[in-house]
């Protein structure tokens, strides 16, 4: 029987899609930026920075209380009051961080802007190992954080595991990949670039195959009322469809099969642009399932 | 009287410690900070808080019938808002019922409710259709009144009949000059089987049911049988006291009372077997020797000696010229005496031959040997069998009211399923043993206030106001009496008479806070009779579900608008409280005083017959009226209360405003039946109830257990009983209709996890209920819990089922129209001789 | 308007709500009194997330495990580890000198983070102010610190209701803990919460 108190988050808390939006698109971002070091094109540049804003203007079109953020930031630093223990001010502070990193590497690959003499810097400063690494860092630091940020969030036991974390970091890698792929495919990346990405993707769709079922097992066998009523609601519930279909049917399993297939057999195109798309899906619906699925620990049963 | 010092410092601080906090609680939220400094843990400054603009208006809450002690704090030369005052509870510690409880809460959300009647309403749709045109005070009243000429002159004035909760003289004003005697309550789908068994037990003047009740502040072990406490909620305040001394409390009940959550026992019984569980505890108290002999000697007519036909020996049977009113006793010395002469000895278990007058023997025993042959029948285990109620808890209950020297609470809302009269006879039967009457810690039994009416009426038909105003009327027998000999009002007989015609034809119907559909069992036949009216007026604060039927609808002013003094009921003491007008109606509510209604009404139908209750055309302005008329009235009613107790009635004034009530005389423990007699044909409490065996309404005078014939017995595994109760935060017809009841009272309908599983019913599925009895079928959400007995269904009354057009077309209290109205199944099986109604029914419960 | 204390800081005053279960009888007019006290501008519009009243006090109906009826009333528990406080990211909620957790409406963005935070599910969202608003309410506040009572306490016909300090020893709140059975809520949560549940004598 359904306990007394149940409650999901969605309706009293309200983190729902725009928050599912805000969380794949930071995790484009972030582990984009990691590809980035590795794959150092416009094109990827761009959507780095696409995603990053997006994200942003999700999350802050969340706010209950936008219009009162200039003041919630003026009253912060002139009565000093930082709360760092908050996973969501570090997060802040390490989007914001991030945005002007990709700002300065954005401009590095607009030809009209390297004319301005006084703006070349951007260029230089984008071909530097040591700064793209920060780049990559930070981006991987925002990804780690939109997990932490459900981590901490202590009313929802279902996200008070470190898997989540973990899997926002394969699952944006995945994404980053999927990216990787696509710029493939519209030829901006070579082939040989496309065939490793293929390789790592089947490695870490296994992996954060894996990471789903344990997340669900973990909860499910091992977690509170509350962590099981939400993993109930993914694996056998409301959710079930989102969570069998989408997270690991369209998400994991058409690019496991369709990177078996480019590696076994041959390369397809337009298959790799399928497989991307799905693996982005995926990471969508991991997002949102674990999201709305969310729901407060009953405090009778 | 010069006021002590003592009272001078009550008075300028009226709310002592925790009080006047309370009072400070709502200041802020209304901008009132500047009116703080006056509220203190010592007190409140009731003169400083005048000085300040503020005025303290204590009152008697009304959203419910029990009418708990309420404070108000207005704010002086202020247009009326709910920004512009305060309510909370009357924190007055010697308050004999303080408020107030999840009905009072709702005052506020009430008084300006978007449900309020604002204006007159005259239909213009069908009748039920719920379309109406608002129309001014005159027109109404004057359509309203050629209406009633009509037919006063058409069928007679006996057609015109009225009915009310709470506004009996205010209806009489109009009724009794009209030359109409048909002011019915809803008495017997409350309290009239009750009343009857009291009645029986007791006589008259004891009979009602706040004038016994239990010593709360002392109690020590209470059994509740099917009442759910959940009013007067001052009762509840007292008993919460009580409990922290280690008293016990145990609910009898088909379903679990809210009240029980507080550490109470609930013993689950099947519905309508209340009876045979009384009759075992007395069982295991008579064979365990568990009784209280003496009491049973003195106080009760145990030892009276009965002949073989059931009937007391009397003297008339005895001596020739006997007295047939005096009953007798065998003394222990062997010799017969009479009930009337002092310092009787009796013997309890003789049983033997008496010669009569006549000459002829007869073999006599005392009720108190048939009382043990009788409950032979009601082993524990044979009770349990009826009950559904464990043999060992049977007995247990017993042992426990006799070691902790408990009592049964003699109930209030009781006409449930057609042998309720029996319940109240069989608890009674159990308090006898137990003999623990007007004890401390006792069944106490509640003095009169001797406060006079507005209105009343001799046994010859005399008629008089308080103001000396007074006229004769003819016929003085309301209709409901005419077919049940012994109700205290039966609504049913006014239906019988609009749609049989018998004894008379009803015509016209005029209701004055009377929710007939949450009130009234067997709402198909209600719609049949209301139908056939040729006029049907309703009066009200909130728009109820009968006014969509009415022809015309009349806003009355809400408690919070009106002065009026009133009796405290459920009391140990003597005490009288007064309602104070708190606040006018709010801007857009033209709400006029009911008794200026009826009067009204009756001027511009009869105006010679309104001059007979001192009601002149002039008085058509609702302020003159309320100088001329009302205010003398109410004046007069403090003087001779004050009269009657000696004291000068400006003080009691004065202190009934700056207090809200006075105790005129604390408890007297001791005293009924002890020296002042029952009522009853022996001055005991009857446990073997004469009146009816006399009357020949009854074989014997036992309580005893029947099949509830108020219904079909539910016997297919789809088939419930369905049973209803209230809670203290909707269980009323105005609170019912409050904003919060639809979020903070449950409206689906409760069945036990046993029934669910077997029917595959989970929580929250809808499920067709179909009465067995009325057929009417309706859809409701289940909440599946063990609050409820196996086979058996409940739903709070009030809180669901509002059918009316306002409620469906207003979003924001939808909710109100979902859940069921228990009425719209029970069929109304009246009691032929108590007149006593039924509100529970049988159904079929199906998966829709 | 009380101290905000920093990080660190320890509260003069542990103010903690009493809510005594043996005497509760579910009447709920400490729920409504906390809405027209606080919040008249919702007194006839439901808080749709727990669809009920906009209230400060949740009400739970529940089955004990021997199968008893029971209820449950919830509010803020005024943690003294409290997870809102450690989440919120702009500071806004705090605690204050008397141990309460309070919120400061200026620093408020709406972000929502404290209401995924708590783990007793009592906040809840103003629909206009767009405030997660919870116990104590802003005239509550005002109250307490005049030294009064709050609206549930003085409005509960059953005596099951008590505000006081636990570091006073003679307060009604810390006799009443010392001579009666009672338990916290999600113990076991590390919030270390200031609201008691009274289960008998
Ligand atoms: S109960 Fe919830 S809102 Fe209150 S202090 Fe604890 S975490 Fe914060
Ligand atoms: S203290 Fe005030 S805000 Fe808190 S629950 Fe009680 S009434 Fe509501
Ligand atoms: S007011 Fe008191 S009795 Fe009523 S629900 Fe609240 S705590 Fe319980």
């Amino acid at each position: 029987m359904a306990p007394a108190d149940l409650h999901f988050q969605v309706p009293i808390a309200h983190w729902g899609w725009t928050i599912v939006w805000f969380l794949w698109f930071v995790g484009i971002a972030g582990m984009g930026s990691v590809g980035y070091f590795f794959v150092r094109k416009a094109a990827l540049a761009y959507v780095i920075f696409g995603s990053l804003v997006l994200g942003l203007a999700f999350v802050v079109s969340h706010l209950g209380r936008w219009w009162n953020l200039p003041r919630t930031l003026w009253t912060m630093v002139t009565n000093g009051i930082f709360n760092w223990s908050s996973w969501m001010l570090v997060g802040i502070v390490l989007l914001s961080v991030h945005l002007i990193l990709s700002v300065i590497v954005v401009a590095s690959h607009i030809p009209w802007l390297q004319r301005i003499g006084w703006l070349k810097w951007t260029a230089t400063l984008s071909r530097a190992n040591a700064y793209l690494a920060l780049y990559a860092f930070l981006g991987f630091m925002a990804t780690v954080y939109s997990g932490f940020l459900l981590t901490q969030a202590s009313g929802i036991p279902l996200w008070n595991t470190s898997l989540i974390p973990i899997l926002w970091v394969v699952s944006g890698s995945i994404a980053a990949i999927a990216v990787i792929e696509l710029l493939y495919v519209f030829g901006v990346v070579e082939s040989s670039v496309s065939t490793l990405a293929v390789r790592l993707g089947l490695g870490l769709d296994a992996i954060k195959l894996l990471a789903v079922l344990a997340f669900l097992h973990v909860a499910l066998a091992y977690g509170s009322a509350g962590a099981r009523i939400g993993a109930t609601a993914m694996a056998s519930g409301e959710y079930a469809l989102m969570t069998w279909g989408g997270v690991i049917g369209i998400g994991i399993l058409v690019p496991i099969a369709i990177g078996l297939y480019t590696v076994l057999v041959k390369k397809s195109k337009p298959l790799l642009a399928i497989s991307s798309i799905a693996a982005l899906a995926g990471v969508f619906f991991l997002r949102a399932v674990v999201l709305l699925a969310g729901a407060w620990e009953p405090l009778v049963l | 009287m010069k006021p002590t010092e003592q009272q001078a410092i009550s008075r300028r601080k009226f709310l002592i410690g925790s009080a006047a906090v309370a009072a400070g609680v709502l200041l802020a939220d209304k901008g009132w900070v500047d009116a703080q400094p006056f509220f203190t843990p010592e007190g409140v400054d009731v003169e400083g808080l005048e000085r300040a603009g503020y005025l303290v208006r204590h009152t008697i809450c009304h959203q419910c019938g029990a009418g708990c002690g309420l404070t108000a704090l207005v704010k002086k030369d202020a247009p009326p808002s709910e920004e512009n005052m305060l309510i909370f509870g009357n924190q007055h510690p010697e308050h004999p019922q303080r408020g107030m409880c999840g009905r009072g809460a709702t005052a506020p959300y009430t008084w300006n409710s978007p449900l309020r009647l604002r204006k007159p309403l005259k239909r213009v749709g069908e009748r039920g259709e719920g379309s109406f045109e608002e129309v001014s005070w005159d027109q109404a009243l004057d359509e309203i009144a050629a209406k009633v000429r009509e037919i006063v002159e058409r069928d007679g004035a006996k057609a015109m009949a009225f009915s009310t909760h709470d506004y009996k003289a205010e209806m009489q004003l109009l009724a009794w000059p009209l030359g109409s005697p048909n002011v019915i309550s809803q008495a017997s789908t409350c309290n009239t089987a009750g009343v009857v068994g009291r009645r029986w037990m007791m006589g008259s003047g004891f009979d009602h049911h706040a004038t016994i009740d239990p010593d709360y502040d002392n109690i020590r072990y209470v059994l509740f049988p099917g009442r759910s406490l959940n009013a007067p909620i001052g009762a509840v305040h007292r008993l919460a006291k009580a409990r922290e001394h280690g008293a016990k409390v145990v609910f009898l009940n088909p379903a679990h009372p809210d009240v029980a959550f507080a550490n109470s026992d609930w013993i689950p019984c099947v519905p309508g077997t209340d009876a045979a569980f009384m009759l075992g505890v007395a069982h295991v108290l008579v064979s365990e020797e568990k009784y209280d002999e003496s009491f049973v000697l003195n106080q009760t007519n145990l030892p009276f000696l009965l002949k073989a036909d059931g009937k007391p020996l009397t003297q008339e049977d005895l001596v020739a010229d006997g007295d047939a009113n005096v009953f007798a006793l065998m003394s222990v010395d062997g010799e017969i005496v009479f009930h009337d002469a002092a310092g009787i000895q009796p013997e309890l278990t003789y049983a033997g031959t008496v010669t009569l007058a006549d000459g002829s023997d007869a073999a006599v025993t005392t009720a108190w040997n048939r009382l043990v042959t009788h409950l032979a029948d009601y082993t524990p285990g044979n009770a349990a069998q009826i009950t559904g109620v464990p043999a060992a808890t049977i007995t247990r209950v017993a042992r426990d009211l006799f070691i902790m020297r408990g009592v049964v609470e003699d109930t209030w809302y009781n006409t449930r399923n057609g042998n309720d009269t029996d319940v109240i006879m069989g608890l009674m039967t159990v308090n006898a043993l137990l003999g623990n009457l007007d004890q401390v810690g006792g069944l106490g039994v509640r003095l009169g206030s001797k406060l006079p009416g507005m209105i009343g009426r001799a046994s010859d038909g005399t008629v008089s106001l308080i103001t000396g105003d007074s006229f004769l009327m003819e016929h003085t027998k309301t209709i409901d009496k005419e077919i049940y000999p012994e109700t205290n009002a039966t609504f049913d007989a006014v239906f019988q008479g609009i749609l049989d015609e018998q004894p008379y034809p009803i015509t016209g119907l005029m209701l004055v806070g009377a929710t007939i559909f949450h009130r009234d069992p067997n709402v198909a036949r209600a719609i049949e009779a209301i139908k056939k009216l040729d006029l049907l007026v309703t009066v009200d604060i909130v728009h109820q579900e009968i006014c969509d039927w009415s022809d015309y609808v009349l806003p009355a002013e809400m408690f919070l608008e009106r002065d009026h003094i009133k009796g405290i009921g459920w009391t140990q003491g003597i005490s009288v409280a007064l309602q104070r007008k708190v606040t006018d109606p709010p801007a857009g509510v033209d709400a006029r005083p009911d008794a200026w209604i009826m009067l009204e009404i009756l001027r511009r139908a009869y105006p010679q017959r309104a001059a007979m209750v001192g009601h002149y055309d002039w008085m058509s302005d609702v302020a003159t009226w309320k100088n001329e008329w009302m205010h003398p009235i109410e004046e007069l009613r403090i003087e001779g209360l004050a009269n009657a107790w000696n004291r000068d009635p400006a003080e009691v004034r004065r202190e009934l405003e700056e207090n809200g009530f006075i105790t005129f005389q604390p408890k007297q423990y001791g005293l009924t039946p002890y020296n002042r007699p029952f009522a009853s044909p022996s001055g005991r409490l009857e446990v073997y109830a004469f009146r009816p065996v006399l009357r020949g309404y009854r074989e014997h005078g036992f309580a005893t257990y029947f099949d509830p014939p108020a219904y079909t017995m539910p016997r297919a595994e789809d088939e419930f009983f369905l049973v209803n109760g209230k809670s203290p935060i909707g269980g009323s017809g105005v609170a019912g209709l409050a904003f919060p009841t639809q979020y903070l009272v449950d409206n689906r309908l409760w069945l036990n996890p046993a029934d669910a599983e077997r029917l595959g019913i989970a929580m929250d599925d809808e499920v067709e209920v179909e009465g067995l009895d009325t057929g009417w079928k309706a859809k409701v959400n289940v909440n599946v819990t063990p609050r409820v007995i196996a086979g058996t269904a409940f739903v709070y009354s009030y809180s669901g089922g509002h059918r009316q057009k306002v409620v469906a077309d207003d979003p924001r209290f939808a909710k109100l129209s979902k859940g069921l109205a228990p009425h719209w199944f029970s069929k109304s099986w009246v009691d032929p001789i108590t007149g006593s109604n039924s509100n529970n029914a049988s159904v079929r419960i199906r998966r829709a | 308007m009380s101290t905000r204390l920093r990080k660190g800081q320890a509260p003069t005053k542990r103010m903690a709500h009493v809510w005594d279960a043996s005497k509760c009888i579910a009447c709920g007019a400490c729920v409504m009194a906390c809405t027209s006290t606080n919040n008249p501008d919702m007194m006839m519009r439901e808080e749709k997330g727990w669809n009920s009243i906009a209230s400060n006090i949740r009400r739970i109906d529940s089955v004990s495990a021997q199968g008893r009826p029971e209820v449950l009333l919830v509010q803020c528990q005024h943690c003294e580890d409290a997870p809102c406080l450690n989440t919120c990211p702009f500071g806004a909620t705090y605690m204050d000198d008397n141990g309460m957790i309070r919120l400061d409406p200026r620093m408020c963005s709406g972000c929502s983070y404290c209401v995924t935070s708590c783990p007793y599910n009592v906040r809840w969202f103003h629909p206009d102010s767009k405030l997660p608003k919870k116990c104590m309410g802003d005239t509550c506040l005002e109250l307490v610190d005049k030294g009064l009572q709050p609206a549930c306490v003085q409005s509960c016909p059953a005596g099951a209701r008590d505000y006081g300090d636990l570091n006073d020893p003679n307060s009604s709140v810390s006799v009443t803990l010392r001579t009666k059975r009672s338990r916290r809520l999600l113990e076991n949560a590390g919030t270390e919460p200031k609201y008691f549940v009274v289960e008998g004598s």
